[in-house]
């Protein structure tokens, strides 16, 4: 599995916050998440509720945290599965394709805590992984700084276990 | 008041904006490092199988092989079963393998133990979650000594059957080391009894359609068994196909059954064993003498299946693609109603026709063409050719009124208006 070097992230943070032109600002973020854990042949899709806050470098460049914890479990045949917590960091670069919709491209890391429980199995496991993503957000209007967005996210990929999600959210630029 | 103030407020605002974009950074950094270094991940492998574990019930495992003896440089498939309330599950494709000694043999994902060059024995142990099996394989160079062909029966010595109802057998080789393995897949078998039918998949049968006998013998790294007659001693009792009537439109395949009674044992299929007809193969027709017919033209059919002295036949009819209408068409091949011409003008039109599986054809030259006039008395306004090669060429000679174009083809017709002007 890929590891991202933590020194050249850092360098990353401080090429981006010195070079910045434009300056947007901070951001917060909360959303709902719809994940989609495949393992076993079977697919069980939890929910989460999510909070994120961020900073906008340049109108296209920004980094963001998030924290879900769980919404809801999914159950398939005796085995309940749910994430109980989900730490993400994201790198995104994005493009304006209007006035108000952007589209971007993420690349980060997620951490998350996965529970499954049935008849013989009672697991409680952390997983981390590289992740990537894609998604659009679109101002509520030109003057507002308010932006809806949709993501989709891969956070985990090995062979036995899979974790994806899609992300609809509101994010609030100061 | 305020402008003189050193810290006006836009000032401080920008100041503390940077201080809280240099803490945030700093919080980003930390977070990043310590999602990377601080957190234990998973066992995903693990946490797979106790859920195949949790899906299938399994209550045990066991790890099964044709021979613990194997030839060096063979190869041998493992399989394991697990046994749950109600009954047993293959999960080879799941367990996790290993080998005692990986300098003799490994095991590939799917059960695959490809061994190397060297005798010895090597221990495999198939796991899955808190279970686990193992089995010893034995590699051994010794030569091939003798090839022994018996019945897969609870009287393996005893090779009989009846008429067309397959004996599945088995090939044991004995080898220097006075060891006996199954070698069933690995021989070459053959017959020379004239229409024996000798499978060898999914299990190797042998079956005839007449007594008194059938030979078969086997033949691996240059040894061969002895030739071993096949006692055929038993006629059939009765045979039932299915089904008895059928249709099938062409291009569509149709597949039968034969079932047999031998005395007690009833409903033994020999449906890859029968021969099998048809009586018009214009119409359908069997490939490779298996059991599955297919349609080529419309029309009927006998299907015999034919076994020894026994019979059953089967009507089955064939259905064409038959003709739903046809049309004239302009020259941009277009359907048409209404045709506008000026006077004295040629215009050439097309026939085609429209069949049940929504393809057309054109007929033009195939169709029969004609005007007609439906003002009596009226000079004619067009005229359209029926001569071979001019078929559908239409001339205006006059303004009056209209005349209508018609076609006829395989009891099918269609008409146009056609009107002139100046």
């Amino acid at each position: 599995m890929f590891k991202i070097k933590p020194r050249l992230l850092l360098l990353l943070l401080c090429v981006a916050s010195i070079s910045s032109t434009q300056a947007n600002g901070l951001f917060v973020d909360v959303g709902y998440v719809s994940s989609d854990v495949q393992i076993a042949e079977q697919k069980f899709k939890p929910t989460l509720l999510q909070v994120g806050i961020g900073w906008q470098f340049t109108d296209r460049f920004s980094i963001e945290l998030t924290q879900a914890s769980s919404e809801s479990e999914d159950t398939v045949a005796t085995v309940d599965a749910e994430i109980e917590t989900m730490s993400s960091v994201m790198l995104r670069y994005g493009s304006p394709v209007s006035g108000t919709v952007n589209v971007y491209m993420m690349v980060g890391h997620s951490d998350f805590d996965l529970s499954m429980t049935g008849v013989t199995v009672d697991s409680n496991e952390n997983f981390a992984g590289t992740s990537w993503g894609f998604g659009f957000e679109e101002r509520l209007s030109q003057a507002s700084d308010f932006r809806l967005h949709f993501d989709y996210i891969s956070h985990y990929k090995e062979d036995e276990l899979t974790v994806d999600s899609i992300q609809l959210g509101v994010r609030y630029v100061f | 008041m305020f402008s003189n103030n050193v810290f006006s407020h836009s000032e401080f605002f920008k100041s503390g904006l940077t201080k809280i974009k240099k803490l945030f950074i700093f919080l980003f950094a930390s977070f990043f490092i310590s999602l990377l270094n601080g957190c234990s991940e998973g066992d995903p492998t693990a946490l797979y199988e106790s859920l195949i574990v949790e899906f299938n019930d399994v209550q045990s495992i066991d790890l099964s092989v044709l021979n613990t003896v194997i030839t060096t440089g063979d190869d041998l498939q493992l399989t394991v079963t697990g046994t749950n309330s109600t009954g047993t599950v293959d999960l080879t494709e799941y367990v996790s393998w290993t080998v005692s000694d990986d300098n003799l043999a490994r095991v590939k994902s799917g059960g695959l133990l490809e061994s190397f060059s060297t005798d010895g024995t090597v221990t495999v142990t198939a796991s899955l979650s808190n279970f686990s099996d193992t089995e010893d394989i034995t590699l051994s160079s010794a030569s091939l000594d003798a090839i022994a062909i018996k019945a897969d029966t609870a009287t393996p010595d005893l090779l009989e059957t009846a008429v067309c109802r397959p004996l599945v057998l088995k090939a044991f080789g004995t080898y220097s080391d006075m060891t006996v393995r199954d070698i069933t897949n690995k021989v070459e078998w053959s017959t020379t009894t004239p229409s024996a039918i000798l499978q060898t998949t999914p299990e190797v049968t042998l079956s005839y359609y007449d007594t008194p006998s059938a030979n078969v013998f086997a033949e691996l790294d240059g040894e061969t068994s002895s030739q071993v007659d096949v006692i055929v001693n038993e006629d059939i009792d009765s045979m039932i196909l299915s089904p008895t009537t059928g249709t099938l439109s062409t291009g569509d395949t149709l597949t039968f059954q034969v079932l047999a009674v031998y005395g007690s044992d009833t409903d033994v299929d020999i449906s890859s064993t029968v021969d099998w007809d048809s009586s018009d193969t214009s119409k359908a027709a069997f490939n490779s003498n298996d059991e599955v017919l297919t349609g080529i033209a419309q029309g009927s059919t006998t299907v015999t299946a034919t076994c020894g002295l026994q019979e059953e036949t089967a009507q089955i009819s064939v259905e064409g693609k038959t003709i739903t209408s046809i049309e004239i068409e302009d020259q941009n091949n277009q359907a048409i109603e209404l045709l506008a011409m000026k006077l004295n003008e040629i215009y050439q039109l097309s026939a085609y026709v429209h069949y049940s599986d929504d393809s057309k054809k054109e007929i033009t030259e195939d169709a029969t063409w004609s005007a007609t006039h439906p003002a009596v008395g009226n000079p004619v306004v067009v005229t359209v050719s029926d001569t071979a090669l001019e078929k559908g060429k239409v001339t205006s000679y006059a303004i009056e009124n209209f005349d209508h174009v018609t076609i006829e083809y395989s009891g099918f017709n269609d008409l146009i208006t056609v009107q002139v002007s100046p």
